[in-house]
């Protein structure tokens, strides 16, 4: 397959840019058709997936978690499996594992099984209910794009999106998330209960005789297409300083950080925080109809960014401080020191 | 379409001259801002002039220390000054013209189109998206060229507050004038008067003469202007010394008040007597004991029915309450005879009193019956002396002569016992039955320490001395090189 190429003119960056728009709203309404409500968790998720990243997804049982990236899937016509965590999965159930095979002489061999991880998009339910040892099987998976098992390293198709889901009540028997693996989720979305007008959609669609069948709008080469497009909106030197000194205002000590940020937090986002919010708001920007990144599309992705990069101290926890709270300091005091400037 | 450096200059221009307009709205609302933390120091100046012409006020100086004109001079130019100093920190901040367009782009929320095109345009950049992020910002520029842009009023933040310190200021400022006038038309030095009066030499004769005369109506005259100042009667009222032209009345009222003083003498000696009153209690203690020795053993042969109780009674009070009542009974010279009672002892007064008063009783009937003193009574051996200090046992002091010299020895009954805490027998020797044993002492179960185990560690090679080290026993020859050697090492150092 060959790589989608950069336009070179304004007029081809102007239609890169509307074909990449009107792909997106495809996808979306045909998600929609499954998923009621919950637009913003839907364009997180698109946002995540045409950037090139993974997405956790975090909300109590019965909002729609799965089956949202379930429709993605088929709306997409992507690969997908679906691995459902629990404390007794293997990295070796997750990443795939030799057998023994029949070879049909008589005799046996030992031939590589894939596992579930080797797909387009991999939805790995409840993940923190695995252990650490099979959390850390997705490590590589997420980060390098391959799966090593053995000697044997295989190379994973591109697009590749992790999309995980966890509870954030019955904790326990669940394994929280290390640092290093939350930090490799281009967005943490928190799935929030419908809105009431929702509720009756929701249970005319649910309950009649009528099944929603999903049809594919879009393709792998599609996506690949629209990542490229996404990757191709320059950036400007201010929004960058921008999207640096939100990261950096994220870590407590640094000459951007809000004294919020000094009192609460033990650990800010790392580089990779940086990255993402560029990333996504390249995506962001080319949805609302620009040609480059401006502060306000750094701002609107924020949050999804940066929630779970943050760790916050024991003060702050016995507080019951949030995470986004804190961004929204961060926000604040960045947004200040800007107008103070201009 | 225009060229990319005209397009250039043209976004320079309009960023320009927004950052230009940007820095005239921030210098006027510098200057606004130092004006109105400046008025703090329009109240606070005369504030601090009052204050300090009180002070000489009240200490006898002349209050007018500097000229009221220039007190209200730089209490008007202090929030000048104040306000041209945040002017200049204003104005030392540059504005670049990107930050006019990042203002214009706020304004007429463009979302940075023209700021990126301008950013873009100065960073050459290259590429489909670049050039057509730079026409979108284009065709906002004429937009914003044309534009009026609004800028925020400059205003004082809090106008009530910069209000009150003008009313404060100025209030104060009229105060310290006032005052300041005030010294000036009176003189200026109220306690100069009562001085010349006190210092009657230096005066002249006649005006001493007619200022001695006793002469209550100019004086009175004189001081009427002085009675409607305020400031005036503060000063007349502070003055206690007694003028040389008071009256006889008033000197008698003066004697009067000596009964301050004789109040105070009664106060002293009651203060003396009771430092000298006794300590009641050791004394008097000691003094009761053989007056309440003799009658109690009078009192035994007899043996009336009626006085049983009683005697029980006094025999409970003689005997020491940690002793037990069963062995020091009589026996006041039991150092450890006290009615006092130690806290740590672990005793239970219901039942033990009973049980000891049955036993007492019993012994006493045992021995009526038996005729006398019965032998193993006799056996009974003074109680053990627990006294702490080297000494003469229970016996008194033979050198103590009552005149000086050693005296008695010291109390110190019960010490041990209190402080270590001794098991003391509760029954007579050789009596059936073990009897109740009172344990004042606390048990304390041994416990088993656990040492912190040593940390097997290899010992690394030594680098350096450790310690000092006993000079080398050389011979002289050997001595000799070695100092020789230094000695030509010091001399050339630098030769190899």
């Amino acid at each position: 397959m060959t790589p989608p190429q950069e336009p070179q003119s304004a007029d081809e960056a102007r239609q890169a840019a509307a074909r990449f728009r009107e792909q997106y709203e495809t996808i979306r309404a045909e998600v929609g058709r499954m998923m009621v409500g919950q637009q913003a968790v839907i364009e997180g998720v698109l946002t995540a997936l045409l950037a090139g990243g993974h997405v956790l997804l975090e909300g109590v049982p019965g909002l729609g978690k799965t089956m949202l990236v379930s429709s993605l899937g088929k709306a997409v016509d992507l690969s997908f499996s679906r691995i459902q965590f629990t404390p007794d999965l293997m990295p070796a159930d997750v990443r795939g594992s030799s057998v023994l095979v029949d070879d049909g002489k008589g005799g046996h061999s030992l031939q590589f099984e894939e596992g579930p991880i080797v797909a387009n998009l991999v939805l790995a339910d409840e993940i923190n209910r695995a252990t650490p040892k099979t959390q850390s099987a997705m490590l590589e998976a997420m980060q390098e794009r391959q799966v090593s098992v053995g000697k044997r390293t295989i190379r994973l198709e591109e697009p590749f999106c992790v999309m995980a889901t966890q509870n954030p009540v019955e904790q326990e028997g669940t394994y929280p998330l290390p640092e290093a693996q939350l930090d490799r989720f281009l967005f943490k979305l928190v799935v929030g209960y419908p809105a009431e007008a929702d509720y009756k959609e929701i249970l005319a669609r649910t309950t009649g005789g009528q099944d929603v069948e999903l049809r594919s709008v879009s393709s792998a080469q599609d996506i690949l297409a629209m990542r490229q497009t996404a990757r191709s909106v320059p950036v400007p030197e201010h929004v960058q300083d921008y999207a640096v000194r939100l990261v950096m205002g994220t870590q407590p000590g640094s000459a951007y950080a809000p004294k919020l940020v000094n009192d609460s937090v033990s650990l800010g986002s790392s580089p990779r925080g940086a990255q993402a919010l560029i990333l996504a708001g390249k995506v962001k920007a080319l949805l609302a109809g620009r040609f480059s990144v401006a502060q306000e599309d750094i701002d609107a992705v924020a949050k999804p960014v940066l929630r779970h990069r943050i760790l916050l101290n024991f003060q702050a926890q016995s507080d019951g401080l949030s995470t986004d709270a804190i961004v929204d300091a961060v926000l604040q005091h960045n947004q200040a020191t800007v107008g103070a400037s201009a | 379409m225009e060229r990319p450096s005209d397009l250039q200059s043209r976004f320079d221009q309009l960023g320009q001259r927004v950052g230009a307009d940007m820095q005239r709205v921030a210098l006027r609302q510098s200057w606004v801002e130092g004006l109105s933390r400046g008025l703090l120091w329009f109240a606070l100046l005369p504030a601090v002039v009052l204050i300090v012409q009180l002070v000489r006020y009240w200490a006898g100086a002349s209050a007018a220390f500097v000229p009221t004109p220039l007190v209200v001079l730089m209490a008007l130019l202090l929030p000048v000054v104040v306000a041209a100093w945040r002017t200049r920190r204003a104005r030392a901040r540059t504005i670049v013209p990107r930050d006019g367009l990042q203002a214009v782009d706020r304004q007429l929320g463009l979302a940075d189109r023209l700021t990126s095109a301008q950013d873009l345009l100065e960073r050459r950049v290259e590429g489909g998206f670049a050039a057509a992020a730079i026409e979108d910002g284009q065709a906002k520029l004429a937009e914003a060229e044309s534009a009026r842009l609004q800028w925020q009023p400059v205003a004082w933040r809090q106008p009530g507050r910069g209000v009150g310190w003008i009313l404060a200021g100025t209030t104060l400022l009229l105060l310290a004038a006032q005052v300041a006038l005030w010294q000036h038309t009176t003189g200026g030095e109220p306690d100069r008067i009562e001085w010349q009066g006190a210092v009657g030499e230096a005066l002249d004769p006649k005006e001493s003469d007619t200022r001695l005369l006793p002469d209550p109506a100019p004086e009175n005259e004189a001081r009427q202007p002085d009675a409607q100042n305020p400031m005036g009667r503060g000063a007349e009222a502070k003055p206690s010394k007694p003028s040389p032209d008071l009256s006889d009345d008033v000197k008698d009222s003066s004697g009067k008040s000596g009964q301050g003083q004789s109040a105070g003498a009664q106060s002293t000696s009651a203060a003396s007597q009771s430092r000298s009153s006794p300590s009641s209690q050791g004394q008097s203690s000691q003094a009761d004991k053989p007056s309440a020795k003799k009658p109690k053993k009078q009192d035994r042969k007899p043996k009336p029915e009626g006085q049983e109780p009683e005697k029980k009674q006094e025999e409970e009070e003689d005997a020491g309450s940690t002793a037990g009542r069963g062995s020091s009974k009589g026996s006041n010279k039991n150092p450890t005879t006290s009615s006092w009672k130690s806290k740590d002892q672990v005793t239970n007064e219901d039942d033990q009193e009973v049980e000891d008063d049955e036993q007492a009783e019993e012994d006493e009937e045992e021995q009526e019956n038996r005729g006398g003193v019965q032998p193993h009574m006799r056996d009974r051996r003074p109680p053990v002396s627990r006294d702490l200090q080297i000494g003469f046992g229970n016996r008194s002091n033979p050198d103590a002569n009552g005149r000086g010299g050693p005296g008695q020895q010291k109390k110190s009954r019960g010490v041990a016992s209190l402080v270590l805490g001794v098991p003391i027998p509760d029954r007579v020797k050789g009596k059936p039955g073990p009897g109740p044993t009172k344990v004042t002492q606390e048990r304390v179960e041994p416990q088993a320490e656990s040492p912190e185990p040593i940390q097997a560690q290899t010992r690394p090679k030594r680098s350096s001395a450790l310690g000092p080290l006993a000079p080398l026993d050389l011979s002289p020859a050997m001595r000799q090189v070695v100092t020789a050697y230094f000695l030509s090492r010091r001399q050339a150092p630098n030769k190899p």
